[in-house]
């Protein structure tokens, strides 16, 4: 108990060159000090190994209630909400994609000329070449209505009506020139209520051939501006393209 | 489990500075662990950025990260803390090194690594001769039965030999303690080591 007051008043204090000398002395003189100056240092070293020691679990135990406490659902939260928000960025740009990307000229024509141009109204008291090709039009068979629409125009290149339906036959044999040619002449005549460009500006978006669409976007214009027939349907179709 | 209330009061009532951790190391009272937690966890974000930057893996990073933070501990409880830096700084410069010790695999076990420390302190003070006579004999030293029989002498013995091992004064551990005064806690703390010196000779 003196002697290890003694030892460690020695390490703790500031001793004085003869307490030094003293020290040593003793240490060198006698073996059961210097095994209490050994015991005293080695007993100090284990306990501040073992403060540490504790440290280090004391850590390791703060360490494992944060990851467990907050960080495990916190970050997957975190990764759930970029997740969700990523799904919202892609879906939000799928839509505006769909909504906003320009719809197929073709497609348009061909939604067009399926609810529109596959039948038209027979005058069921008549009977004349007119109502013989409209028969035949709305019979599906457009080669004869072609020739028949064709037939009266030749013969009277006033019947505005035949040149019409012979460009209507035409665009959905698919004989596409001789359709714009129809309409062409068509929209150049005065009438109360001219399809010309309307029907060419549609013969074009069918045939979908380079420049048509551009060409398409400037006719549908001219009828929407001049208030021509088929305006409404112009006025929707230029908003897609 | 340890209870983080008290920590996270600490860390989010003041958004708690280097002045504060370090006074809080530096006062050595009962709060002094709350302190330490409270370092530890400041910059904990460390051991990922270690475990990333040199590849090691999580239990070696957290253990270069606890041997870090145990390190400032008694740097700034020592006074060898100089505050030219930051604590962040500090920290992350010796956290660095430990990092680099994980990744030579060059470092030592901790026992030696802390032997180190403690008795050069100590024996730098006397004579080459002596000092040879005592490393000799430290070297003798069974220091896994040290620890075990420390661990076995009583929860307050432990304890007063820890805090003085860790550069509490007989006066701070008297206070923690219970002691009425300092010289009361001084002469009980040596009573301990002596029974320990018992203990290990048994």
């Amino acid at each position: 108990m003196n002697n290890l007051e003694y030892i460690e008043d020695y390490f703790k204090g500031t001793p004085t060159p003869d307490e030094k000398k003293s020290f040593d002395e003793r240490i060198q003189n006698d073996t059961s000090f210097a095994e209490e100056v050994a015991f005293y240092v080695s007993g100090q070293q284990a306990a501040a190994d073992m403060a540490n020691d504790e440290r280090r679990e004391r850590f390791r135990q703060l360490n494992f209630n944060q990851r467990a406490a907050q960080p495990a659902k916190v970050i997957s939260l975190r990764r759930a909400i970029i997740y969700a928000a990523a799904c919202v960025f892609l879906v939000a740009v799928v839509m505006s994609w769909l909504f906003f990307k320009p719809v197929s000229t073709e497609k348009l024509a061909n939604q067009y000329i399926d609810s529109q141009l596959t039948t038209f109204s027979v005058n069921m008291g008549a009977h004349d070449n007119m109502q013989e090709g409209l028969e035949q039009y709305n019979a599906g068979k457009l080669e004869e209505s072609l020739k028949t629409f064709e037939s009266i125009y030749k013969n009277d290149n006033t019947k505005d009506l035949a040149e019409r339906y012979a460009g209507i036959s035409a665009l959905r044999l698919q004989q596409y020139d001789k359709a714009i040619s129809y309409f062409e002449d068509l929209s150049t005549k005065s009438l109360y209520s001219n399809p010309g460009k309307f029907y060419l500006a549609l013969t074009l978006m069918k045939r979908n051939q380079a420049q048509d669409k551009e060409r398409a976007h400037i006719l549908l214009k001219e009828v929407v501006d001049q208030n021509l027939e088929g305006k409404d349907i112009a006025e929707q179709w230029l908003k897609k393209m | 489990m340890i209870n983080l209330e008290p920590i996270k009061a600490i860390m989010q009532s003041t958004s708690i500075t280097d002045t504060d951790i370090i006074e809080g190391l530096r006062r050595k009272d009962n709060r002094h662990v709350e302190y330490e937690n409270a370092l530890y966890l400041k910059f904990a974000y460390f051991i990922e950025e270690g475990r990333h930057k040199y590849s090691v893996n999580y239990e070696d990073a957290f253990s270069a990260y606890s041997d870090a933070v145990i390190t400032v501990i008694n740097n700034v409880v020592n006074a060898n803390f100089q505050e030219r830096s930051s604590l962040k700084t500090y920290l992350y410069q010796i956290f660095h090194n430990k990092c680099v010790d994980q990744v030579r695999k060059n470092t030592t076990k901790k026992n030696e690594m802390h032997h180190g420390f403690v008795l050069t302190d100590a024996l730098n003070t006397m004579s080459d001769t002596s000092k040879t006579i005592v490393q000799q004999l430290i070297e003798k030293t069974d220091f896994d039965l040290l620890r075990k029989r420390l661990s076995q002498i009583g929860e307050n013995c432990k304890q007063m030999l820890l805090l003085f091992a860790d550069g509490f004064s007989d006066k701070e551990i008297a206070t923690m303690v219970g002691f009425k005064t300092a010289a009361v806690a001084k002469t009980s703390r040596l009573r301990c080591m002596e029974k320990l010196r018992h203990m290990y000779k048994q």
